[in-house]
Formats: C-alpha cells, sequence, structure tokens
C-alpha cells in the first residue's frame, strides 16, 4: 500500500467534504440561534457580527405555550433513570443468560435478540394498553418503564458479548477476584456454569471465570443487600476456613477492592 | 466435601440467577413480548382502543389491508427508503471508515465531525432539516441565485421521499462508520504489511483484503440499516407529518396514525403485524443469502 501524496491530499479532500456535510448544518443552528428573526432571513450564513442577541433564548424559555425548562427537567429525569435502570436490569440478565448453559437461557437470549427486529410501533398500540390496565399511562414511571423494555434487547446484545469475552483475561480477573467480599456475592449465582480454574497461589480455590472486570455497572450492584449473600453459618466450616479468609481480605486490602468494606 | 459445596452452591444458586434475571425479564416480558402477542389477537378484532367491547372479526384487517391503497403506498414509499438508504450509507460508511481508520490529530477532528449527529435526537434533527429544507428555508435562500424558485424538498412527492432518507443518512452515517471503523481494527496489520511488501495499490488492498476480511460485518450492518429504515418514523414526522397528500406515509408512521387518529387500534395492529412479518422475512432472507453465498466461495 503506498502513500502518495497524491493519494493523501484526495483522503483529505473527501474527508473535508464530509466533514463540512456535517458541520455547516451545526454552523447554520448555533450561529442562526443568536440573530433577530429579520437577520436569519437576510443573512442566513453570516456569523452574528454586531448584531449577536440572545432573543431566542430568552423567547424560549420564557414562551408561555411551552414551559421548556420543565421539558429539560424531565428529560433528565427520564434519561438517567433509563439509562440507570437499563445498565442495571440487562446486566444482570446477560450475565446470567452468558453464564447458563440451559435451553431457556439460549432461548431468553434470542427471543431479546429477536427484540431488535421488532419495530416500536407494532408494540406500542397494546404496550399502551398495558400501561393503562397498570394505572401508569401519562406518568413518568409508565414512560420510563416502557423506554426500559424496548432498550434492553440493544444493551443485552452488548453486554452478552461482553461477558462471553471476559475469560480472555482469566487469571487476572480470577485473581483480582480473590477479594472475599465479591466471591460471597456471586458465589453460586451461576448453577450452569461449570468452568473453574484454579489460582496457583495459596488455597486451591475455585475462582470462576464469570467474576467481571472493574466495571462499575456490573450485576453485582443490585446483590448489595446483606440478605442475598448467602449465610456464613450454613456454610460447613470445613469449607471455609478462616485462614482463606483472612489471606483473601489481605489480598482485596491490597488492591484496593472497593467492593469489601 | 466440595461436592456438598456445590451443591449447596447450585442451591444458591437457581435463586440468584432469577433474582438477577427477573427485573429485566418481567419488564421484557410485560412491555414488548405480551404486547406483542396483544398486537396479534388485536389485529383480529375491530377494538377502537377505548370501548369495553372487542369484536373479534378474524382476518377481515388483513383483508383489508392488502387492498388498502394506503397501505401499499406507505409499504412501497418504505422499502424505497430502506433500499436507498441502505445502499447510500454502506456505500458511503465504508470508504469513509477506511479513510478515517488512521490515528492522528486531524483525522480525530474528521471524526468527530461525522460522529456528532448521533448524540442528538432524531426528532431534533428532523426538525433542523425541516426549516432547512421548507420553501424559504436557507437552502431555498442559497438557490436563490440560481433563479428557478422555490424546490419543493418537502412539498412534492418523491422529493420529499428523498429528502427524508437523506436526513436519516446524515444521522445515522456516524453511527455505521463506527461500526465498520470497529471491524477494521480486527484485520490483522501483518495482511496489510504483506500486501505493501508485495507491492499492492491501495485499491487493490481494499478489494482484495478488507473487503473479504469484512464481509461478515458488512451483512451485519446492512441488516442494521434496513431494519433502522424499515422503521424510520421520528424524521416523518417532525419533516412532513406524512404529505404532502400521504407521499412520505411509512408504514411506522400509518401504523400510529391508523391507531390513534383514526382510533382503529384492530386495523394499526393489522398493519403493525404486517410491517414485522415483512422485517422478519427480509432480515432471514438476506441472512441466508449471505450464509449460502460465503460457503459457496470456500
Amino acid at each position: 500500500m503506498k502513500r502518495s501524496t497524491a493519494g493523501e491530499a484526495g483522503r483529505h479532500a473527501s474527508l473535508m467534504l464530509l466533514g463540512l456535510w456535517f458541520l455547516v448544518p451545526l454552523y447554520l443552528v448555533v450561529v442562526n440561534s443568536f440573530k433577530a428573526q429579520s437577520d436569519v432571513l437576510l443573512n442566513p450564513l453570516s456569523a452574528p457580527v454586531g448584531k449577536f442577541t440572545l432573543e431566542s433564548y430568552r423567547a424560549a424559555f420564557s414562551s408561555p405555550s411551552f414551559n421548556i425548562s420543565r421539558a429539560y427537567l424531565y428529560s433528565a429525569i427520564i434519561t438517567v433513570s433509563v439509562v440507570a435502570i437499563v445498565l442495571l436490569t440487562a446486566s444482570s440478565l446477560s450475565y446470567v443468560m452468558a453464564r447458563s448453559a440451559s435451553t431457556w437461557a439460549r432461548a431468553a437470549y434470542l427471543s431479546i435478540l429477536a427484540g431488535l427486529m421488532i419495530p416500536p410501533q407494532v408494540v406500542i398500540i397494546p404496550a399502551v394498553k398495558v400501561l393503562r390496565d397498570l394505572g401508569l399511562i401519562g406518568t413518568l414511571p409508565g414512560l420510563i418503564l416502557y423506554d426500559v423494555a424496548t432498550n434492553l434487547p440493544i444493551a443485552v446484545f452488548v453486554y452478552y458479548g461482553f461477558i462471553q469475552s471476559i475469560p480472555k483475561g482469566a487469571r487476572r480477573v480470577g485473581q483480582h477476584r480473590r477479594c472475599r467480599a465479591v466471591q460471597d456475592l456471586l458465589a453460586g449465582h451461576l448453577p450452569g456454569d461449570r468452568s473453574g480454574h484454579r489460582v496457583d497461589r495459596g488455597d486451591p480455590v475455585r475462582v470462576r471465570l464469570e467474576r467481571l472486570p472493574q466495571s462499575a455497572d456490573h450485576p453485582r450492584s443490585p446483590r448489595r443487600a446483606d440478605g442475598d449473600r448467602p449465610a456464613p453459618s450454613v456454610r460447613p466450616a470445613s469449607t471455609a476456613p478462616t485462614g482463606r479468609r483472612s489471606s483473601r481480605t489481605s489480598a482485596c486490602r491490597q488492591r484496593r477492592c472497593s467492593s469489601c468494606s | 466435601l466440595r461436592l456438598s459445596t456445590a451443591r449447596q452452591q447450585r442451591r444458591g444458586g437457581r435463586g440468584g440467577s432469577a433474582l438477577l434475571a427477573a427485573p429485566a425479564l418481567l419488564l421484557y416480558v410485560g412491555l414488548v413480548v405480551a404486547p406483542l402477542f396483544l398486537a396479534f389477537y388485536y389485529s383480529l378484532t375491530d377494538w377502537d382502543g377505548a370501548s369495553a367491547t372487542v369484536d373479534f372479526v378474524g382476518g377481515d384487517n388483513y383483508r383489508e389491508a392488502v387492498v388498502d391503497d394506503e397501505v401499499r403506498q406507505a409499504f412501497l414509499v418504505t422499502a424505497g427508503m430502506a433500499v436507498a438508504g441502505t445502499a447510500i450509507l454502506n456505500a458511503l460508511a465504508l470508504p469513509a471508515a477506511v479513510l478515517l481508520n488512521r490515528s492522528g490529530r486531524v483525522t480525530a477532528l474528521y471524526r468527530s465531525a461525522v460522529f456528532f449527529p448521533i448524540v442528538l435526537s432524531a426528532i431534533v434533527v428532523g426538525f433542523i432539516w425541516q426549516t432547512f429544507l421548507n420553501t424559504n428555508g436557507i437552502v431555498n435562500d442559497l438557490l436563490e441565485p440560481l433563479g428557478r424558485g422555490p424546490i419543493l424538498f418537502l412539498g412534492e412527492g418523491s422529493l420529499a421521499v428523498a429528502s427524508i432518507t437523506m436526513v436519516a443518512v446524515w444521522q445515522t452515517f456516524g453511527f455505521l462508520t463506527v461500526l465498520y471503523l470497529a471491524a477494521l481494527k480486527t484485520v490483522p496489520d501483518d495482511i496489510y504489511e504483506a500486501a505493501r511488501m508485495d507491492g499492492a495499490r491501495a485499491p487493490a488492498v481494499f478489494f482484495r483484503i478488507t473487503l473479504p476480511i469484512l464481509w461478515p460485518a458488512i451483512v451485519g450492518n446492512v441488516l442494521l440499516i434496513l431494519i433502522f429504515f424499515m422503521r424510520i418514523y421520528e424524521y416523518v414526522v417532525a419533516m412532513t407529518a406524512g404529505g404532502p397528500a400521504g407521499a412520505t406515509q411509512t408504514v411506522a408512521f400509518l401504523v400510529v396514525k391508523q391507531a390513534f387518529t383514526q382510533t382503529r387500534y384492530g386495523y394499526g395492529s393489522a398493519t403493525a403485524i404486517l410491517l414485522l412479518v415483512t422485517v422478519f422475512a427480509t432480515v432471514l432472507t438476506i441472512s441466508s443469502l449471505s450464509s449460502s453465498l460465503s460457503r459457496r466461495r470456500m
């Protein structure tokens, strides 16, 4: 592959043309938002030199017909809630499905993937009815739940692939996961998973590959509650010697694992 | 000893998995899967969306939809947008990704220019372009010196369809380019190295190396964009509201109009199910075609 100067020039020319196609509309929107309407009509392309005005912004924010600040607040509430709920629920679901070998998990994954193909308009009519029956129509929670449900497929698609790719870094992740708390939180949640690795340092601990890397949104979050952990007393004392626990907590401390408090 | 632990873990594990999976599954089943089946059920009724009585009418809605000119027109418009949009988008985004697949500050600048429309919402983009393209919009202002009078970008049937397709391409371009860039990163560098050693020129490298390796990614992206265009809705709402005279009504737009404006939930559901079947059939056809094609090549 020879990189001639002519080729380079051609590359820059086409990329610049492409960039203009995207940037000129942006420029026009920004520039004209600072002009008076008459000025927009007279010289739409020029920068608002000397005629700079914030009148359009003032009008937008004080419009009696539409409360734009409240709209921004609603958008913010919806966005934050939907993203938070999608990350939490989609990651935990993908985690279970990606680690389970059962036919059910596979079927669930495929049916959720099929959701990527469903045009929203197909489900919106009955979804309105479902939400109305639940008394959620016309409310923020209703809208948020609907948005979460329709955005789950793409999130699950991404998470599923991501979680399946984790075993590549098994050794490192496994060592990191000698952290006691995380192990307890995630231990035994994955019945289908039979792949175990031994970590050569310390006790022959079965370290499962599914332990996630240090991503902020992995599914341990909803498992935080103490009631969800397997009670230590239920576990036979012989399988969890105290020596191992202390060695793990020290490993934790070394690695500043945020999950152990 | 270990066995007992495993059994215990398994027992605790069932509940754990269920707890982890439940919220997402419940939401998905409640607001996507159940509505999907409900949509099919309603498509066999004449429900108006409000009344308590739901009359079962069998296949009447489907029989009506098949001969309804408005439905046929909507399917044609959607198909036209989908085919043209997918072709243009992929034909532009792949070369762009090849050109952008390099490091450097200038390239980063180009990249951000291409990517930024992704962060805008479709409805906002639609309204922005609507103000640009209408009869006294900025585009016609600029074309005025040519002295041909205003061009009805949004007021003339086929031109309006083309305008909407162009705007959808404009916004989706960056997203597709990202996907192609990601695919390009998987092509090993040493293959290019070897090609350079052999004195291959850029076009030969692209057609003999990049394109064959990227083939699966291309098929996947074509499918993705096809599906995106087949459910196109927001741009129509923002730019033409289906006009002029229903010339830019896409199927998704028509479904909403039938169900909520004309309060014919049953009929709208039937049109929606037809759309769903079309999407599934298209995806299945293309993916099986591409797999048989790649099998033959091997």
